[in-house]
């Protein structure tokens, strides 16, 4: 049973881990909490559905435009949204609150436009997985954890090695010295949301293969994408994807023991352990 | 935006509300005034699907009686409120429908802890109200309330019944979902099925709202019970299905009247197919029973016919009572009349009230046979 746990925690892992990732990266250069993150999620699994499901596109030429859709919307929401909200000088809080409210309206959205019932995407065909040192996975399931490791390492060469990547961190770092040696604040922040979305994308397309898809489902995503994040340090984008598995192998392991039912509060649980014992989790640095 | 094109835009808003208004204003009023009765639903949220097929249902209803001539001559309108399936939502919207509608009839509301909070509202101002939800609490909670839907124990004998006696299978698991319905359908079968002489080798739980079963499923598979039941709703069912053929878990599954909605089979797929659940009539064979599936499969074809048939049959009954009361809308003649109500033979099977206001109905098996939800055959 244990293998079968560490799989079944890998999964759960991963799939935070890729909503984490782009929430994380949002954080760490705009200073903010977007969790309308969630329903960006939610958008662009809807979106792949339309393409894919609907429109009767080919598959992979749905995925594509899906991941560039993603990437645009977040453009957008920073473009109409955030953007004028920092130009009047609004506080963080001011931005979090838009965020959710972002939040309910593209939840409302997608329940207007797709109504409430659970939508398939049916691309993979429900099949018994593959064994696997006595444990059972399928091969979407192995996709999804392959590519939340990709996304860890090529986010991490991104904002180590390359130019962008590096005026997002000094933006990051100092947005006043920044702006003095040239680098635009308000393009890397675009940056960050093109990027960021863009992973959300990705994420959209892969949950939404695996779980299927419900207008509030980004909500549960961004909760449990949250938790990851403050558990492996916010402003990290590596500490995000590790906090993320972290969080899926105690909340799997946990009701090994414990009645599943407390599934939830496992997680609440280190989320309240780290943000007293360690509030700038396991990568961040400290103020 | 430059200030043209924003000027623009509010002129036409300007305009678009304005014309809304001058339509509402000009519609003429009724000539008598129609008999209004309350819907309280979940018509967004996590429950909406089973709010969408309880107002096709309704309307197609509305529809038939005002047709036929309403109640003496005066139409009925229906008034709907969204609860969200959220109890505080539900509790707004019948404070909302008793003081400002000032109406006396409530029907809905779908989920058992919305129904719950609205119970003792509508008790204090003598409401009918006729839910739907399966909780057994509801059975106590008031003189006014009443429930159009089969007891929780109903299907659990007869599923306990089928899994000692036809499967002969003495050992099983049980996967729950951890609220009112799941939990009293659990409870009300690991009662039924030990008195039988079986045992539960381990139960499981999740909460409303989870998508990921695996590690529950797979500390089921480790103890290797024949049979698992589901007291759970449609998409979990799915999802449960479709993880469990992922794990290459090969018990029988069986469930709650939870299973049945086209979600199960859109989800799972062929793992959907051979599960065994109770369901309270939906005997297709009966008069009235087929019928109104056909028309209600027209206007709705996703929804939970199930459902839709509940809130179907709860409006037709309280108008046919509305008619033999003096005074249509006298909750105290209708309310006496209810517990009356035996053997009404309507879209959803057979209906009888007991003393406590909670309805006896046929329930009956089904299963999943080629992707359609069919009487089961032994």
């Amino acid at each position: 049973m244990f293998s079968q746990l560490f799989i079944n925690g890998l999964i759960a892992g991963a799939i935070y881990a890729l909503v984490a990732s782009g929430f994380s990266l949002i954080y760490s250069t705009c200073k903010f909490i977007h969790f309308a993150h969630g329903a960006v999620v939610a958008v662009t699994a809807y979106i792949l559905y339309l393409f894919f499901s609907l429109l009767g596109l080919n598959f992979w030429l749905a995925v594509i435009l899906t991941i560039i859709f993603a990437g645009f919307f977040g453009w957008l929401i920073n473009k109409i949204l955030y953007k004028k909200l920092r130009k009047r000088k609004a506080s963080n809080v001011i931005l979090l609150i838009a965020s959710v409210g972002l939040l309910i309206l593209l939840e409302s959205l997608i329940l207007l436009f797709f109504g409430a019932d659970v939508k398939t995407i049916g691309f993979i065909k429900i099949a018994k997985g593959l064994e696997f040192l006595g444990a059972i996975i399928t091969p979407l399931q192995i996709v999804i954890i392959i590519s939340s490791f990709v996304l860890l390492f090529l986010l991490f060469f991104f904002t180590k090695k390359s130019k962008i990547g590096k005026a997002m961190r000094a933006v990051a770092d100092n947005r006043d010295v920044a702006e003095i040696v040239g680098i635009s604040a308000e393009k890397m922040f675009s940056w960050s949301f093109i990027i960021g979305s863009a992973i959300a994308g990705i994420a959209g397309i892969l949950v939404g293969l695996e779980q299927n898809l419900e207008p509030t489902m980004g909500t549960n995503l961004i909760i449990k994408g949250f938790t990851g994040a403050i558990i492996g340090g916010i402003g990290s984008v590596p500490g995000a994807i590790l906090g993320s598995f972290l969080l899926g192998f105690s909340e799997n392991f946990g009701i090994w023991f414990l009645p599943s039912g407390y599934k939830d509060a496992i997680a609440f649980i280190i989320l309240f352990v780290f943000l007293l014992a360690r509030p700038q989790g396991i990568l961040g640095r400290k103020k | 935006m430059s200030k043209t094109l924003q000027t623009i835009i509010w002129i036409v808003i300007i305009v678009v509300i304005i014309g809304v208004i001058w339509y509402i204003a000009s519609r003429k009023p009724a000539e008598e005034e129609a008999i209004k009765i309350g819907a309280i639903l979940p018509l967004t949220g996590k429950a909406a699907s089973y709010g969408e097929s309880a107002k096709v249902a309704l309307d197609l209803a509305l529809e038939e009686i005002n047709k036929q001539g309403g109640i003496n001559g005066r139409n009925i309108e229906l008034i709907y409120e969204d609860s969200q399936g959220q109890p505080q939502m539900g509790v707004s919207a019948a404070n909302k429908l008793i003081t400002l509608d000032k109406i006396n009839i409530i029907l809905g509301p779908v989920m058992s802890s919305v129904t719950l909070a609205v119970a003792p509202i509508v008790e204090g101002n003598k409401v009918i109200l006729m839910t739907i939800s399966s909780a057994p609490d509801i059975t106590y909670a008031g003189d006014y309330v009443f429930r159009n839907r089969e007891k929780t124990t109903q299907q659990s004998e007869k599923m306990a019944d089928f899994i000692f006696k036809i499967l002969e299978i003495k050992e099983i698991a049980t996967l729950y979902m951890n609220d009112d319905t799941g939990k009293a359908h659990h409870s009300t079968l690991v009662e039924n099925f030990e008195k039988l002489g079986g045992e539960v080798l381990i139960s499981e739980t999740y909460n409303p709202g989870a998508v990921d079963f695996r590690t529950q499923l797979t500390k089921i598979k480790a103890v290797n019970p024949e049979v698992i039941h589901l007291a759970s709703k449609p998409k979990d069912v799915g999802m449960i299905l479709k993880q469990a053929k992922e794990l290459a878990i090969e018990a029988q599954f069986v469930g709650t009247s939870g299973s049945e909605g086209e979600e199960v089979i859109e989800l799972a797929g062929e793992a959907a197919e051979g599960l065994v659940y109770s369901v309270p009539s939906g005997d297709i064979t009966k008069p009235g029973v087929a019928e109104f599936y056909e028309k209600y499969q027209e206007k709705h074809e996703k929804g939970y016919v199930e459902v839709g048939a509940l809130f179907y049959d709860s409006l037709k009954i309280i108008t046919m009572l509305m008619k033999e009361c003096e005074n249509p809308i006298d909750t105290n003649c209708l309310k006496e009349k209810l517990y009356q109500i035996k053997d009404y033979q309507g879209a959803s099977g057979k209906t009888s009230f007991d003393e406590y206001g909670d309805a006896t109905k046929t329930v009956i098996l089904k299963t999943i046979k080629n992707g359609q939800f069919v009487p089961y055959e032994e």
